[in-house]
């Protein structure tokens, strides 16, 4: 009896326990509920682009408005950047630099501009703006000016493919409850995961994250030839001859017939 | 209707890329060229990496020529011995040319290569053409009559060793100067993505002395050959041949060779000559522009897989 009582109330004490410490989180964090449209999405063909609308809301009972930063990072790759140099009367590529994690995608979203939101050092440590991105570069890199050069080319190019974005009228917030954007996916984009970090800001402090994840895959008949051109090449160039070889003969017959 | 290529990763408009297919086509069947050379600078243009181009255009070519061969071996007009010592020598001409493709591409020399390589060509064959399609016109307006140099039946070629006959075209010759021949192509097929009927039918005709009425058959018959080795080779090296891009081109060439040979034989010889020059320089021209012109942009990017 006695052992009975000493486990009921040895759960007693943890279940207060527990509800005391919800207590505590429920006045001092600010929840962030989000979730997206889609989460996964097929690359097919006719994949001209996507638009994704993420929405949540925020759990909070401050009266102070708060701000919301979206970023999404895709995979990275290695890249390399070549510069052009006259020679020879021709334009051609002189300089050639490596770079081994540059994000194959990376979009920014706020409801204001960023920097009105939160300082400098915050936004680079958590990978806010395009600016605070860096690059780690595998060639010998001396000159800020180059580097500044190559990395304004990256991002520039980027921009032009519209791998990279900024939008600081992208996030809207409603009655400091509800917060919706809408998330875009250019047709380059590449296949893997984007990372959607949502940050709840406050006075200029980040009070809570939420994480999610969308899922690019290609599919259909471009990712089959995709697939076997890169993993078996040979087999690849056969059935480009073989096709070709097919086509152009039965084309023959066909002629001929009309004839 | 945009169509995502998978391997030049871009999407382009199926009716840009049909409609080209279709007028290099038409320019083929018109002028009895291959079109390679037309199409690859084309697809550049538009915006294919070169590589992509080339590769592709290998591709597209084995489809035209394979047709083109049919066709002249039922009228029995393909030295298939000398369509297989030209073979011998397009085999080794692929493989070099390969290896130096691969080589300047690891430099980062590869797409101004292929633009050089193309002015050149061009050029050369643009001014060419144009000036035999003018002069020609020129004969015929004021009905100049101009005696033909004597046909020298015996030159250099008889010299050489490893003579062998070529019952077909009614030959005995070295196989050196065929092997020679065979190579060059091979290496402008592999650089350029072109077939290289351009140089092999008058390098034929002008130095081997074939009989001109197997040259055309021969040739094809080398080219088909020659591309589909060339395009395995890029494919095998580079990855680089696209062949939802290759069948949008391939069925709208087959449609313009088609429509520009119906239309060929009701237009006059030398005026389309003199055209098709004309055509070619633009071509060129635009190319060695590009070349010259200041970019706007000095870097460029590329992702590695």
């Amino acid at each position: 009896m006695i052992k009975f009582d000493m486990v009921r109330y040895y759960y007693k004490s943890l279940l207060i326990l527990g509800l005391f410490f919800l207590m505590i989180t429920d006045v001092h964090s600010d929840g962030l509920i989000s979730d997206i449209s889609d989460k996964n999405i097929s690359i097919e063909t006719q994949f001209t682009g996507k638009d994704l609308l993420l929405y949540g809301s925020i759990e909070t009972e401050e009266k102070i408005q708060s701000d919301i930063i979206i970023t999404v990072i895709g995979p990275e790759y290695p890249l390399i950047v070549r510069k052009k140099d006259k020679k020879y009367a021709m334009w051609i590529n002189d300089a050639s630099y490596e770079y081994s994690n540059v994000p194959s995608y990376y979009s920014v979203y706020s409801n204001r501009p960023l920097e009105n939101i939160l300082d400098k050092l915050q936004m680079k440590k958590n990978k806010i703006g395009i600016n605070n991105l860096s690059f780690t570069s595998r060639s010998e890199l001396d000159n800020e000016d180059v580097k500044l050069d190559l990395f304004e080319a990256i991002v520039r190019h980027k921009k032009i493919d519209k791998l990279f974005s900024e939008d600081a009228n992208g996030v809207t917030i409603k009655n400091n409850k509800l917060y919706k954007s809408n998330i875009h996916l250019p047709s380059g984009v590449k296949e893997g995961r984007l990372k959607v970090t949502i940050f709840l800001i406050r006075d200029g402090n980040i009070v809570n994250k939420d994480y999610l994840n969308i899922y690019l895959n290609k599919r259909g008949v471009g990712k089959i030839v995709y697939d076997v051109a890169n993993k078996k090449p040979f087999i690849y160039g056969i059935i480009a001859v073989l096709f070709a070889l097919l086509l152009g003969w039965s084309m023959a017959v066909i002629v001929k017939y009309i004839r | 209707m945009y169509i995502y290529l998978p391997i030049a990763e871009v999407s382009v408009n199926i009716f840009i890329i049909f409609g080209m297919g279709g007028l290099v086509g038409f320019l083929s069947g018109m002028f009895g060229v291959g079109g390679g050379f037309l199409m690859t600078p084309l697809l550049i243009f538009y915006g294919i990496p070169p590589m992509i181009a080339v590769a592709t255009e290998a591709n597209q070519i084995v489809a035209s020529s394979i047709s083109g061969t049919i066709a002249h071996w039922r009228r029995s007009a393909v030295d298939i011995k000398m369509g297989s010592i030209l073979l011998c020598g397009g085999i080794i001409g692929s493989f070099i040319g390969i290896k130096l493709f691969v080589f300047l591409k690891n430099i980062g020399q590869i797409d101004t290569f292929i633009s050089v390589s193309y002015v050149i060509l061009l050029g050369s064959i643009g001014s060419l053409t144009l000036i035999e399609g003018l002069r020609s016109l020129l004969i015929k307006k004021y009905n100049l009559k101009i005696s033909k140099k004597k046909k020298v039946d015996r030159n250099w070629i008889y010299l050489l060793p490893f003579r062998l006959r070529f019952r077909k075209s009614g030959l005995y010759i070295s196989i050196i100067p065929p092997v020679l021949i065979g190579m060059v192509v091979g290496v402008l097929a592999t650089i350029m993505g072109v077939g290289g009927g351009f140089i092999m039918v008058p390098a034929m005709i002008y130095i081997l002395r074939m009989p001109t009425n197997v040259v055309i058959g021969t040739s094809l018959y080398q080219i088909v050959f020659v591309t589909s080795l060339v395009t395995i080779l890029h494919s095998y090296q580079n990855q680089t041949v696209d062949i939802i891009l290759a069948i949008i081109l391939m069925i709208g060439g087959v449609i313009g060779v088609q429509i520009g040979a119906h239309y060929g034989h009701k237009l006059k010889g030398e005026q389309l000559r003199a055209l098709l020059g004309v055509i070619i320089l633009l071509v060129c021209f635009k190319m060695a522009y590009d070349l010259a012109l200041k970019p706007d942009d000095l870097f460029s990017t590329i992702n590695i897989k």
